[in-house]
């Protein structure tokens, strides 16, 4: 068992007015999030400072977050949170448990 | 005159520093912090009656003890308790900004709050109610325009008000969550009861003893009757940890965030704008996946050509400048002792590092454009990619860029790296990149010996300088301290038009740092490296090169070198290339007996020498690798703030020089005969 995590039914999309997506069921990583796509922070997985710090730059659970581009040679990303950008390498963002939104909205 | 003190805090990018110009104006100091390579800056303002001392802490997002700077300001805070704390907030970016500021409310201290860059906010269509935003945080808020320098005059009232005691600031107390609240009481009582570090505020110690936070937890550990503390900290963790299923720290985190959303519900209105903004349509151009790259090496290629094009111009008058001055004194003094002081050692070597002044204004203009309207950051995103595969962040990379033109600069320039530890590491494998004093050994070497070939040559030269500097960073990246695995964060904040005013303070800042710091000891440096080239006399005259200190060293250096192929004429240049690489060409004219030390003539003399083009290959790997100039070295003990680290490179350096070049010196006798 590699990690351990408690789902947070009440944290997706749905409480949320601006988007409507079903729950659980788009679960994955921010790093697999394409251009334009958006999703819902489940959880920020690793330990310490790492996710420490993640946690306060805003990479709270029930955090909506957009994937804005990918850099030229493709790592880091750029994405957009609590009203800000910030960009994170594919190893970093592979630690962050998102609920993928469908693209509709 | 009563003395206020006030600490001004902020998130990077929250316009902390314009606004910390704007207040202070050019009175103001720059140093490190005690002990650390983090600048600290400090200003003086006074105004009817008052005089304020105003530390600027490093900008930070947070004041967790997991990076140097988040130490520092939180410290400086907590011990030298300034009068006042003043937190810079990006109005634009206010969730994120005000995490910082709850944190900076539990240190205990009164503060106020600038609500900066309100300008920004209402073109986004951010309107923040700077009243109520007072109200609950519970300490004053001034809306301010740092760049245009609105809100000062109320901002300067408020604080003396505040600082006097006349107006109240009592930052309010969070409210955790039932179960953490208790926790926070009973360890409050606790810490009470045992009497453990006083001069702390209470709640903030529990805090951050239930966050597990590294270094208050190391200094409680040495106060007397902390284990039974300690145990009831770990108790009540594990407990939180059982209820939640997550750890103490993260509901804080959470907590915090759950508060400043509330705050900003009540406090700031949003009408909806949600077309795209001016900065991001740029970004989709300027970052483009195909575009961004072209567009980034165009960038920089216009910075070089701004650098060396146009600083050629004022290059040339200070040339001009500096032979006048030398005819002159050589007409008004006797000739003598005091006359080759000043004309040999003074202006040779200050004059000769002076004349690139103007090279290095337009580097650091350049830099500052980069840096203030944001494009640096693009940048670091740009070569992230790069960077990290030899271990650094993508912010190394102008330092590194500029290193081809002179290091000192681009030594100085690592000032736009936050991590200390990455920092560290580009400026030790800076000197590898090969600077344009270099250059000339190549021409002479790669002309001499290589003809036709030189490009090949040269460019391998630059390869292997980049090559070598990814070996080196990579085992050096193993060797350093090694901080808790931190992640790549890297804020894009929006692009900013940037101010005359605050491109000139940072022009001015890195200039004024160059010329002081390095003027004095290049002075003392180049007057020292004169006397060991013009000693010992003899009869009075200064001795020929081979006879002096230097070319003593040489030859005595000249069994070590001897392996790589090196003559004793070669020796002596490289050790007088400890001034200026490009000293070993004149040097080596001299030795060679080159008459006018044109190029042509020490061409042919070189060949005449029998010197192999193995041998010759291996003096310009020698040259590319070998210590840094006097001029790098002293930027390095400045930006370190330790000896220690330019003795790294030096050492470093020479083994690899000298390795490198007896790898290329015996396989090149293989291969070239």
């Amino acid at each position: 068992m590699g990690f351990r995590w408690r789902w947070r039914w009440g944290r997706g999309c749905r409480r949320r007015e601006e988007g409507i997506c079903p729950r659980m069921e788009n679960l994955t990583t921010l790093d697999e999030l394409r251009t334009g796509e958006e999703g819902i922070i489940v959880k920020v997985l690793g330990n310490g400072a790492f996710r420490q710090r993640l946690l306060e730059m805003g990479f709270l659970p029930g955090t909506r977050i957009r994937v804005i581009r990918y850099a030229p040679l493709e790592d880091p990303v750029e994405y957009e949170l609590k009203g800000y950008h910030v960009a994170l390498r594919h190893e970093e963002a592979a630690k962050v448990l998102v609920e993928k939104c469908p693209k509709s909205s | 005159m009563s003395e206020i003190v006030v600490a001004l805090a902020g998130n990077p990018n929250s316009g902390k520093t314009t606004l910390f110009n704007a207040l202070t104006g050019a009175r103001q100091k720059v140093g490190n912090w005690p002990g650390v390579t983090v600048e600290k800056k400090e200003g003086e303002l006074r105004t009817n009656g008052h005089l304020f001392r105003i530390v600027d802490l490093p900008g930070t997002y947070s004041l967790t003890p997991y990076s140097l700077e988040e130490v520092i300001a939180r410290n400086f805070i907590l011990e030298e308790k300034p009068h006042v704390i003043l937190n810079v907030v990006d109005a634009s970016n206010l969730e994120r900004n005000l995490y910082l500021t709850v944190q900076l409310m539990e240190l205990g201290r009164p503060m106020v709050i600038a609500l900066n860059m309100i300008d920004v906010a209402k073109s986004r269509g951010i309107y923040v109610d700077a009243e109520n935003l007072s109200r609950l945080l519970g300490v004053p808020v001034v809306p301010t325009v740092g760049t245009k320098g609105l809100g000062m005059e109320d901002l300067i009232g408020i604080l003396i008000e505040v600082a006097e005691g006349r107006r109240e600031s009592r930052p309010v107390h969070l409210y955790y969550g039932r179960e953490i609240e208790e926790a926070l009481s009973e360890l409050v009582e606790l810490l009470e009861e045992l009497h453990l570090l006083p001069a702390y505020p209470r709640r903030w110690l529990a805090l951050k003893l239930l966050e597990g936070d590294r270094e208050v937890l190391s200094r409680v550990q040495k106060e007397e009757g902390a284990e039974i503390l300690l145990s009831r900290v770990r108790e009540i963790s594990s407990r939180l940890r059982q209820i939640f299923d997550e750890s103490p720290e993260a509901l804080i985190v959470e907590a915090r965030y759950g508060f400043i959303s509330g705050a900003v519900r009540e406090a700031v209105r949003i009408s909806a704008i949600s077309r795209k903004t001016f900065s991001e349509r740029l970004d989709d151009i300027l970052t483009h996946r195909l575009l961004g790259f072209p567009i980034f090496i165009g960038v920089m290629y216009l910075l070089f050509y701004l650098t060396f094009k146009l600083g050629a111009y004022p290059v040339a008058w200070l040339e001009d400048l500096l032979k006048l001055t030398e005819e002159s004194l050589r007409g008004l003094l006797p000739p003598g002792l005091l006359r080759e002081v000043l004309v040999e050692g003074v202006l040779g070597g200050v004059g000769g590092v002076l004349v690139y002044l103007p090279n290095i204004l337009f580097l650091f203009l350049g830099i500052s454009l980069f840096e203030d309207t944001g494009y640096l950051a693009r940048a670091a995103f740009i070569m992230d990619r790069v960077m990290h595969s030899l271990g650094l962040h993508g912010k190394a990379f102008i330092p590194l860029l500029m290193g081809f033109g002179c290091n000192v600069p681009a030594i100085m320039a690592t000032r736009t790296m936050e991590n200390p530890r990455e920092r560290l590491l580009t400026i030790l494998i800076n000197p590898l990149m090969s600077c344009s004093a270099r250059f000339p050994v190549y021409i002479l070497f790669a002309g001499t010996f290589f003809r036709g070939h030189e490009t090949q040559v040269v460019f391998g030269l630059y390869a292997l300088g980049i090559i070598m500097a990814a070996v080196v960073a990579r085992f050096f990246g193993r060797i350093l301290v090694k901080e808790e695995d931190l992640p790549f964060v890297l804020e894009l904040p929006p692009y900013r038009l940037p101010t005359l005013r605050g491109l000139f303070f940072h022009v001015w800042d890195r200039t004024r740092i160059y010329l002081r710091k390095m003027g004095g000891v290049i002075l003392v440096a180049s007057v020292l490296l004169w006397a060991f080239s013009a000693f010992p006399r003899t009869g009075g005259r200064p001795p020929e090169l081979s006879q002096s200190y230097i070319g003593k060293a040489g030859r005595v250096l000249e069994p070590v070198l001897a392996p790589l192929g090196f003559d004793w004429r070669m020796s002596v240049a490289l050790v007088t290339g400890f001034v200026a690489k490009e000293v070993v060409v004149s040097s080596l004219g001299v030795l060679y007996k080159a008459g006018e030390q044109t190029t042509q003539t020490l061409e042919q003399a070189l060949q005449a020498s029998g010197l192999s083009p193995a041998a010759a290959l291996a003096f310009m790997v020698f040259v590319l690798l070998y210590v840094p100039c006097v001029g790098t070295l002293i930027a390095i003990w400045k930006e370190t703030g330790s000896l220690k680290y330019p003795l790294i490179n030096v050492a470093y350096q020479l083994i690899l020089a000298w390795v490198m070049a007896f790898l290329v010196y015996r396989l090149g006798l293989l291969w070239l005969g």
